[in-house]
């Protein structure tokens, strides 16, 4: 087994389905890479789709390399490297209609441990992009066991929105005593609406955290993802891309 | 070819950790889950059993809203207040049932706060104890207890025991036969000046696990107790040798392995008249002389521990041929190698379809095996049950043991009395 000395930055970013969390999380990765970090990106959604634009295709699942393998599973059958050596990781949920997508990444958790997955590839920084909607037991485990450090919520201004980050806000208040994650605040991702800034700032306080970061509606990231790319690979000198490395910068100094 | 289970039934992690835990007499059991959906209790639900863990297991009982809401973490609070108010228990260990494990309920993060509460050390099994058979759970489980009751011994200066002192690491509460098997190693380490202190997980407390480091050998029964051996022997220097005498050969090479290991001499006069037991004597004269047939095979269902010695005492004891093992759990890539090398025909863990498609094929005349196996072979005439699960036989009298001599004569006894009741029915 390889022991890991070196201290890894590990940070859980959550948010509602739809909320542009996987794009802000793979151009965070691709924004972090940049600055010379090795990066692993696990998304947490039955989804699998946080990866797509760092790996240009569908990375396989652990769920799905599990079933097929088994016991033969291994840490090359699911870490796939993507852009600028990006390692992608996808948990996968369950057949849809069946199953239990918390348990799948409960299940997923302890095959990457099992397989000492971050001892093996030593990352500087692992980010988690988890499905925020609900925060049962299972998507609750990245936020304990030192699994992530520095949680993170991605919210517009849209009511349901809102309300789920409101809900994980909860969840990582409750863990609090036990020594887990930290909430180190909201990142506004912008989608427009009438008083949309506004809801967001009454939430932040009901919440009782800061706003981390703000990212303005940008066509960009529409015309990026139609070549399958991150903002940061296929428009680096946007506007837009220097909004992600601004991000990172700010994650890291945390 | 079907997978599904109906006569081998299916003996996960969780129901090896219970096992383990239901021998260490001074340790609480909370099991985080709902009343009944607990498959321990019904299949253990035996004389034997409950007095083992009568007034120390416990459910926490969880309702549909602790499930949907929760995760019961009141009621497994409650629950481990509760057991630590009694004052019996030296330690509370919190086993997550298959509810609770699926919605994942912390429940380290509940035993942190509850025993820095009650004072009272606790240990746990979460939500990853659903992945192995019940041989892993049983090691998981000596693991824990070990490495818990023990680590701190080293700093409170180690005194060795004063006579040569031996611990048995592996065998728990389902270990067939064990009462019968642990007397007869008694008595056959007592001949090298070795006295067993210690059996775990199957009949102790937390105070002998606390005492283990203080032996100068350990004796490891069963794959489960490997890990256990190997961190004494990391930490404390205690050697140990795996695997259990059976056979007449088989003891006295395990014997002479001791003896080696130790630097103790072998009595060789009382081994000389240990070993003047005349087998062919007795097969010669059972049913006339009649069956007493060379090209009679046998069929094996054993753990890898078990079968190497197994198989040597069929083939150089009884003079029989072993037409097929069935190994009951996966062996280590070294002792896989091992059991190769002997040349018989080897299955691991098969399906009972394939099993008993095996079995009908290579028609053995004997098979040795566990009650399952007598259920999926009915036709062969003869059974011998050397391994759990072992629903058909009692198994109250301690002096019917399957390891060393007085193993060999037993099972050479039972042998021939099931060879001869055969022949006399078959004649009529």
């Amino acid at each position: 087994m390889i022991t890991n000395t070196k201290p890894i930055k590990r940070i859980a970013i959550y948010g509602k389905g739809g909320i542009g969390k996987s794009t802000i999380s793979a151009n965070l990765s691709a924004a972090l890479s940049e600055r010379g970090l090795k990066v692993m990106q696990i998304g947490c959604d039955p989804k699998a789709d946080s990866t797509m634009y760092l790996a240009r295709e569908k990375v396989p699942t652990v769920l799905n390399v599990l079933k097929e393998k088994k016991n033969a599973i291994q840490l090359s059958d699911f870490v796939k490297e993507g852009f600028n050596g990006v390692l992608c990781v996808e948990v996968g949920g369950p057949t849809p209609g069946v199953g239990c997508a918390g348990q799948g990444i409960i299940a997923a958790f302890q095959q990457m441990k099992k397989l000492n997955a971050i001892e093996t590839y030593q990352p500087d920084v692992v980010i988690y992009d988890v499905l925020g909607d609900v925060v049962c037991g299972g998507f609750a485990v990245p936020l304990r066991d030192g699994y992530a450090e520095d949680v993170y919520i991605i919210s517009s201004g849209e009511r349901m929105s809102l309300y789920a980050a409101y809900n994980i806000s909860r969840a990582v208040q409750n863990f609090r005593s036990r020594g887990y994650a930290t909430l180190k605040g909201l990142i506004f991702n912008s989608k427009g609406g009438e008083n949309e800034v506004q809801r967001v700032h009454e939430a932040l306080e009901e919440i009782g955290t800061n706003l981390f970061h703000k990212f303005p509606r940008d066509p960009v990231v529409q015309q990026c993802e139609k070549e399958k790319k991150t903002v940061i690979e296929g428009a680096p000198n946007s506007k837009l891309a220097n909004e992600y490395r601004e991000l990172a910068r700010k994650v890291m100094e945390q | 070819m079907s997978k599904i289970s109906s006569v081998f039934l299916p003996a996960n992690e969780y129901l090896g950790v219970l096992w383990a835990l239901s021998g260490v007499k001074d340790v609480a059991v909370i099991n985080h889950g709902t009343g009944g959906c607990n498959f321990f209790e019904f299949a253990t639900a035996s004389d034997r059993t409950k007095r083992l863990i009568h007034d120390r297991f416990c459910s926490t009982g969880m309702e549909a809203e602790d499930i949907a809401l929760s995760g019961g973490e009141d009621k497994l609070k409650a629950a481990i207040e509760e057991m630590a108010q009694k004052g019996d228990f030296s330690m509370i260990a919190i086993i997550a049932n298959p509810v609770s494990s699926l919605i994942g309920v912390d429940i380290e993060a509940v035993a942190k706060e509850a025993g820095e509460k009650t004072g009272i050390p606790i240990i746990t099994f979460g939500d990853s104890v659903w992945q192995e058979q019940a041989e892993k759970g049983i090691e998981l489980a000596l693991v824990k207890l070990v490495e818990h009751l023990c680590a701190d011994q080293k700093d409170k200066g180690l005194t060795k025991e004063p006579s040569f002192s031996v611990n048995i690491i592996g065998p728990t509460i389902q270990t067939y036969n064990w009462k019968s098997d642990k007397k007869e190693l008694c008595r056959l380490l007592s001949f090298l000046g070795m006295e067993v202190k210690t059996v775990i997980p199957y009949d102790t407390t937390t105070e002998e696990i606390k005492k283990l480091p203080q032996a100068n050998l350990n004796i490891v029964a069963t794959a489960a107790g490997l890990q256990a051996a190997k961190y004494l022997e990391r930490h404390f220097q205690i050697p140990y040798i795996y695997g259990l005498p059976y056979g007449k050969k088989g003891t006295f090479e395990w014997l002479q392995e001791i003896a080696k290991m130790t630097n103790n001499p072998l009595p060789m006069k009382w081994i000389k008249e240990e070993m003047a037991f005349p087998v062919h004597h007795y097969f010669e004269r059972i049913a006339d002389g009649t069956f007493y047939q060379k090209e009679w095979t046998v069929a094996l269902a054993c753990p890898p521990v078990m079968a190497k010695k197994m198989i040597q005492m069929v083939t150089e004891d009884w003079e029989l041929r072993v037409a097929a093992v069935r190994l009951t759990t996966v062996p280590e890539k070294e002792e896989a190698e091992e059991l190769e090398s002997l040349s018989v025909p080897m299955y691991v863990t098969p399906s009972e379809l394939e099993w008993k498609k095996i079995l009908r094929e290579c028609q053995p005349f004997i098979l040795m095996g566990s009650a399952e196996d007598r259920l999926l072979a009915k036709e062969i005439p003869v059974h011998l049950r050397i391994v759990e699960p072992a629903f058909d036989v009692f198994s109250f009298f301690e002096g019917t043991p399957l390891v060393g001599w007085e193993g060999f004569k037993c099972m050479t006894q039972q042998l021939l009395n099931e060879i001869s009741r055969y022949a006399i029915v078959s004649k009529k």
